[in-house]
């Protein structure tokens, strides 16, 4: 059984056909990347994986279940997590609170158990505080806890929202152009921080990559779209060598 | 059938009426419209603006009536641009000393709103402080005509007051989709930071943009004082807080949108007014208005903004 | 901030002295002491390292011994206030020496004292009734604006319909005491012993605060989906739906308001027999309700913002997809600040109309949003201490004010500033405190605090007042 199984699924936006058709399947501990040109609709299936969007046809089943109808924070407890093409962090939440507020879904002492400071109150805050911490030292963010997003570099940005995203111990880790605006420098550190991750984390990792640095020295295989379509599909090298993809990608050359 | 006859008429007469009134709404709405599509700024100051414009009006016409024996047509036809410009400098004082500073120091979007707010009230009771509480009468500047048709009563004035309003919704609407500098106003609300990189300078257009709303405001304050000639320096506020509603209930931002709202909201408080106890009117008008951004949360003509994620 | 906040503070300091003795309130006795407690204070200030070693005792030491030179110039402040004034100055010096041993302690125990502070001057009629009510406006200022910054400052919606709420915790819990422990042409005969009053009193206030944290619960239903400026709007409709509909619901008086709580605090007032015991004396116990409502407010607003579930919120405000994805539950998280907001609104509006003794719908208007909002961009778009601080200064200057322009007045004819024929009027008082707000929007486009506390920009109180 596969974790993640998406099949047959369509995204209609008016008149635009975003998504057509299409299916993956993403099994434990894989580490798969989705690759396509500008447009293709990478971010849209991510988002319809998420819950943002609804599909207009077809299912998305996460652990067997179907996410027909569920909203993002409830897709995200089932145990997807993702981070954004354009860092999405509470920039004016210092980087523990954005860790901390992530675990939202697992309080459950509620708006009483706050006013009263009740022992689960307690209990909670002492957990999540503690698995933040963890994962902050875990991912070598630990001295930048009480600072603010919005004065951390691009790359720690970065960084901290994967962080922000892996904190919540999920099955599937979405990746969405994590190296997008990073120097050479960071490149490299991101390429073994996400090996890291998937070496060390029981998870699933799917990425969107435009660097292809990154997808060939990370995914097990790639799935290219293009126009929301799947053109081509498999390991690193055959990617390498589909004259579909290189087409989409270059455009005909026989003219 | 003379009871149907009776109801026609007075169907007739209330749209008449409502169209009247929704033409002040309407005119202001336009102005609260231009600044937000500009700047997204909810220019709060703006009831007041018209307020100050149907004083600016007051002082000008009662000015020229007692110092030469000019007949009223040629005062009303001096005062309109006079007022027009005053207002005008008022609205541009405003957008120099309060907001600009403001938008400069990089200030939440909300603390310019709240500044604008505040600004109103000092408008409001500026006037009252230096002015008194004494009601002004306007003097009739055109005398009035009325043309019936049967049962219903149509003035002269009424009908100028419908015909500036579509007027000037015809005019706004060309500049902003027609001119350059409403290219450059739609351009600056697009991206605030592109524009000056085009070339454009932002503030000229933004100042461009508060000439424009708040000399429509003055044509509306002169219109009104005209045709409910008593000035109170809180008439602007109750009506500038409606008009706000109805340019957000038409989709704020959209031109056709304001100026549908003010007449979906004059339509619907005359209308109470008629065949309800007058109470009921604020009740019923803003119960529909909720109704209206319940089923279309945009409003009439907006559109939602899409959000990239 | 850090580098205006002082000279402000201290030339604001010696600028009253200056003032209260020139105007002739102060005379060359308490001129002794005024300067004795000004220079104490900028020592506090400006003394650099000493200070932050002694500026503490500096400044209790000099508050007692000018309160005490006072008392000995022919009893020239009272006993009571010397009496209050060292318990205050006493429990201060308290939490400074044993706070650190329980900081959770500290903050109840202060006010707890500064409560028994004002109950007594005012049962000993040592403050009058006008400034009692100052205080009491003061608290429900503190209350309307913290609960406003809840929804507009953390959670960044625009909310201009807060009286909405207010008006309807006002009614419902006026109605409630007044049908039950007042006599009144509505409800006749009061149903229950009037003795009760006390004891009833705080629970009309609560079913007026759940009254309007249910209208805060219909508000956040459309917020799901709409945001800004729709919202807003949908904000001041509710508030004006609710306005107009009291004002044609003509069986609890109308546009001409609803009266009769005065007898109900009364019999607060009087000491009711309960149980054969004498329970209380004469004390000023709208005052006390307020006090301890305010901190309520206060300390629930406060105990949410900063758990991590409330944070969810500020999360909404920042970035509402991120939140989404993150596994914050929106719209729960919305209904959640609708309602604890609109629900102290409420609160404030029970409050206000028991200490005024009656309502009229026309006090909840758009003026009353309007100065609601004020306070919360005054005080800093989510900051609870830039709030109350923002409460204080605008309670204390519309009061203020209304000393200040009589004496503006003469000062401006004296001078010939303006021609004899004109006199300002206490109107001004409206225009010179919002342009007080546009010039301070000028100097600090974030308010006063931005969003930040006051402990963050003072670290040192941290030590004691522990507020949570």
């Amino acid at each position: 059984m596969a974790l993640l199984d998406v099949k047959d699924v369509t995204q209609q936006f008016g008149g635009l056909r975003a998504v057509s058709s299409f299916s993956v399947a993403l099994e434990e501990r894989e580490l798969v990347g989705l690759i396509g040109p500008n447009g293709a609709g990478k971010t849209t299936i991510f988002n319809l994986v998420s819950g943002f969007y609804q599909p207009t046809m077809g299912t998305i089943r996460f652990k067997d279940q179907p996410t027909a109808g569920l909203k993002p924070n409830h897709v995200t407890t089932l145990g997807v997590s993702r981070t954004f093409q354009n860092i999405r962090l509470w920039n004016d939440m210092t980087v523990l609170d954005n860790i901390r507020v992530a675990h939202h879904s697992q309080l459950s002492y509620g708006f009483f158990g706050c006013s009263f400071r009740s022992a689960r109150y307690r209990d909670q805050e002492k957990d999540i505080t503690a698995n933040a911490m963890k994962t902050l030292e875990a991912l070598d963010l630990d001295q930048y806890a009480d600072e603010f997003p919005k004065n951390l570099p691009y790359g720690t940005r970065r960084k901290v929202e994967i962080a922000r995203a892996l904190s919540i111990h999920p099955r599937l880790l979405m990746l969405d152009e994590p190296a997008a605006g990073l120097n050479t420098a960071d490149l490299t550190g991101l390429i073994d921080l996400i090996g890291w991750i998937h070496k060390e984390f029981p998870i699933t990792i799917w990425m969107i990559e435009h660097q292809m640095q990154v997808v060939m020295s990370l995914c097990q295989r790639i799935q290219v779209i293009d126009f929301g379509a799947t053109i081509a599909e498999g390991t690193p090298t055959e990617i390498q060598n589909n004259p579909a993809v290189i087409k989409a990608y270059l455009g005909d050359d026989t003219i | 059938m003379p009871w149907g006859g009776a109801l026609l008429a007075s169907i007739l007469q209330n749209t008449l009426n409502a169209l009247q009134w929704g033409s002040f709404y309407s005119l202001i709405a336009l102005g609260y419209c231009l600044v937000y599509g500009v700047l997204l700024l909810i220019n709060f100051a703006h009831g007041d603006v018209y307020m100050v414009g149907a004083y600016i009006a007051f002082f000008v016409a009662t000015f020229l009536l007692a110092s030469g024996g000019l007949p009223g047509w040629v005062v009303l036809a001096v005062t309109v641009p006079i007022t027009m410009v005053l207002t005008a400098a008022v609205g541009v004082t405003l957008e120099r000393v309060a907001y600009r500073p403001l938008r400069r120091k990089g200030a939440h979007r909300l603390y310019v709103v709240v500044t604008a707010l505040m600004c109103g009230i000092i408008l409001e009771n500026g006037n009252l402080a230096l002015l008194g509480a004494a009601s002004r009468a306007f003097p009739e500047l055109v005398t009035t005509t009325v043309f019936s048709l049967g049962d219903v009563k149509l003035t002269n004035l009424k009908v100028a007051v419908i015909v500036v309003a579509i007027g000037s919704f015809l005019i706004l609407e060309t500049i902003v989709s027609r001119t350059k500098i409403g290219m450059a106003m739609r351009a600056l609300s697009y991206d605030r930071f592109a524009l000056p990189l085009m070339g454009i300078p932002p503030d000229t257009v933004i100042v461009f943009t508060f000439v424009l709303g708040s000399s429509f405001a003055a044509l509306a304050g002169l219109l009104f004082a005209m045709s409910y000639p008593v000035l109170d320096p809180y008439m602007g506020a109750m009506v500038g807080w409606k008009a706000f509603i109805a340019a957000v209930v038409g989709g704020i931002g959209e031109i056709r949108g304001a100026f549908a709202g003010g007449f979906l909201l004059g339509f619907v408080e005359i209308m109470v007014a008629a065949f309800l106890p007058s109470t009921f009117r604020d009740l019923i008008a803003f119960t529909i208005l909720l109704f209206i951004l319940w089923m279309k949360p945009t409003g009439l003509f907006g559109v939602a903004r899409f959000q990239k994620i | 901030m850090k580098n205006y906040t002082k000279p402000i503070l201290a030339a604001g300091l010696w600028a009253m002295i200056a003032w209260l003795f020139l105007s002739g309130r102060a005379d060359g006795y308490w001129l002794v002491a005024l300067i004795l407690w000004g220079g104490g204070a900028t020592f506090a200030f400006y003394g650099g390292e000493r200070a932050r070693e002694y500026g503490f005792w500096v400044v209790l030491g000099t508050l007692s011994v000018g309160a005490w030179w006072l008392f000995f110039q022919d009893r020239r402040m009272d006993s009571d206030w010397i009496l209050c004034i060292h318990l205050l100055l006493g429990a201060m010096g308290l939490v400074r020496l044993f706070g650190r041993a329980a900081p959770a302690w500290n903050a109840p125990f202060l006010l707890a004292v500064l409560l028994f502070c004002l109950v007594w001057l005012s049962y000993q009629e040592s403050i009058n009734v006008y400034f009692q009510s100052v205080l009491m406006f003061t608290g429900i200022n503190i209350i309307m604006a913290t609960s406003l910054n809840l929804v507009n400052g953390y959670m960044g919606e625009f909310n201009c319909g807060h009286a909405g709420p207010m008006a309807v915790g006002a009614y419902v819990s006026s109605l409630m005491t007044v049908a039950l422990f007042g006599k009144s042409q509505v409800f006749g005969d009061p149903s229950l012993s009037p003795a009760l009053a006390l004891f009833g009193f705080p629970f009309c206030l609560l079913v007026g605060m759940a009254a309007a944290a249910f209208i805060g619960f219909l508000i956040s239903i459309p917020s799901f989906k709409t945001r800004g400026d729709y919202l807003a709007i949908i904000t001041i409709a509710v508030s004006y739906i609710i306005k107009s509909t009291i004002e044609n619901m003509n069986v609890i008086g109308g546009a001409r308001g609803f009266m009769g709580m005065g007898q109900v605090t009364q019999a607060m007032d009087k000491a009711p027999q309960v149980f054969g015991l004498k329970t209380s004396w004469d004390l000023p116990w709208m005052m006390i309700w307020v006090f301890l409502g305010t901190v309520f407010s206060v300390w629930l607003l406060r105990r949410f913002v900063t758990s991590t579930y409330g944070k969810g919120i500020i999360a909404i405000c920042q970035d509402e997809i991120a939140a989404e994805i993150m596994s914050v539950n929106t719209n729960r998280m919305k209904i959640a600040a609708f309602m604890l907001s609109s629900g102290l609104a409420g609160l404030a509006g029970g409050l206000l109309a028991h200490a005024i003794g009656y309502v009229n719908p026309s006090t909840f208007n758009i003026l009353k949003s309007t100065e609601a909002l004020l306070m919360v961009y005054l005080g800093g778009m989510g900051s609870l201490s830039g709030s109350v601080i923002a409460a204080v200064l605008f309670t204390v200057l519309v009061d203020a004010l209304r000393f200040i322009i009589p004496i503006l007045n003469s000062a401006l004819h004296w001078a010939h500033l303006i021609p004899s024929s004109y006199e300002v009027s206490q109107v001004w008082k409206w225009v010179l405190i919002p342009l007080l707000l546009v010039v301070i929007m000028r100097w600090r486009p974030e308010g006063l605090m931005g969003n930040r506390e006051l402990t963050d920009y003072f670290p040192g109180l941290r030590d004691y007042f522990r507020f949570k």
